[in-house]
């Protein structure tokens, strides 16, 4: 009796997270490996879960489009480094992640390679509907020397990125 | 009817003497039977009419011993004989009923486990649904804290434009390098050939 008064405990503890889903089991999620040991703490970290997106969502109730857009992402996870002189440990994880994601079905549909700059998108298409958008931008031009890895989980439209980011209407210093 | 047998005055009292028992009525009626028959064939079966006289006479003296006590010893054994009884009585019912409901018997072994176990999972189930439909993040953010969120899209969106107009640029310059200006010359330079000739 006392082990199954227990083991009631342990599930009741459980259970919640159980339950709640776990980002990294959808079709439109990307593990970008961690930098930090190549290069100190990421320059912009960014964790948007689905909540916080419904809230966001709510908050612009104003703009109808970019209120639908944001409610129907599920996360929207960025990792932007300051590279230093070495970019090698960049290109590198930009390589391996466009390696493991074409084998999941991804599309390349954008391939830069510049001197200074280099750009991959991918995205992830489901029954024509796209729920997953990869976004791996080095770039070593002038002082500005970054490497960024973008993932958004959920349905997007690319052409309402440019509309939504003059909606938010929000000085982010870039 | 005066013909009475020497026998039967006596048969007579003593049936009048002794009570009316049903092995009383068997006797007499078997000692008359075998007095009449001796008569009449005129053969004496002396031993039985003298066996069923000692029986008569036993049985006249029976009642008057009563109810004996019976001896310890035997009251023991007689006891012991019912108990040892009885005992392999239930145990053939055990036996039987065990055989007979196996399943049973270990589902009620186990009931009180199963049932907690059951009761547990019901619990857990309806108290998983009630934090299914109010997720666990969504503990009422302040409003400060959704402006960051806010500000944290903003910024990814305005990285994903710039990753986009990078690609616009970059895919018009590669149509205007690989295709646009190739076709002009092609086009252009028959034009200048002709104006020179």
């Amino acid at each position: 009796m006392k082990n199954l008064l227990t083991t009631l405990f342990l599930l009741i503890l459980l259970a919640p997270i159980a339950q709640a889903k776990d980002i990294s089991e959808e079709r439109g999620y990307v593990n970008f490996d961690n930098l930090e040991s190549k290069y100190g703490e990421p320059k912009v970290m960014i964790n948007l879960n689905q909540s916080m997106l419904g809230f966001v969502s709510k908050l612009n109730v104003a703009d109808e489009d970019t209120s639908e857009l944001i409610s129907k992402l599920k996360a929207v996870r960025v990792q932007i480094y300051n590279m230093g002189a070495d970019d090698q440990p960049a290109l590198d994880l930009m390589t391996k992640v466009a390696k493991d994601i074409k084998k999941k079905d991804w599309m390349p549909i954008v391939s830069i390679n510049e001197d200074h700059e280099k750009v991959r998108i991918f995205t992830k298409l489901t029954d024509d509907v796209m729920d997953g958008l990869v976004v791996m931008i080095i770039n070593d031009e002038h002082n500005s020397k970054e490497a960024v890895f973008i993932n958004i989980i959920g349905e997007i439209d690319p052409a309402q990125i440019n509309k939504v980011t003059s909606a938010l209407d929000i000085k982010t210093g870039l | 009817m005066n013909d009475k047998k020497p026998w039967q005055d006596d048969l007579d009292k003593f049936l009048a003497e002794s009570s009316p028992s049903l092995d009383n009525q068997v006797l007499a009626r078997t000692y008359s039977s075998l007095n009449d028959k001796a008569s009449k064939d005129n053969c004496d079966d002396h031993d039985t009419i003298s066996q069923i006289e000692n029986a008569l006479h036993i049985e006249q003296h029976l009642e008057d011993i009563g109810l004996q006590a019976v001896p310890e010893s035997l009251q023991h054994a007689l006891k012991n004989i019912s108990n040892h009884s009885l005992r392999e009585q239930t145990q053939t019912q055990t036996t039987q009923k065990n055989k007979s409901n196996v399943i049973t018997a270990n589902f009620t072994r186990f009931a009180a486990t199963i049932s907690t176990l059951a009761a547990c999972i019901t619990i857990v189930a309806v108290m998983g649904m009630h934090w299914l439909s109010t997720p666990v993040n969504q503990q009422q953010p302040t409003v400060a804290e959704i402006h960051q969120a806010q500000q944290e899209l903003a910024v990814a969106f305005r990285y994903l434009s710039i990753a986009k107009n990078k690609s616009t640029t970059q895919v018009k310059q590669t149509i205007n390098l690989k295709l646009h200006q190739p076709m002009m010359k092609s086009l252009l330079h028959p034009l200048t050939l002709f104006k020179e000739s």
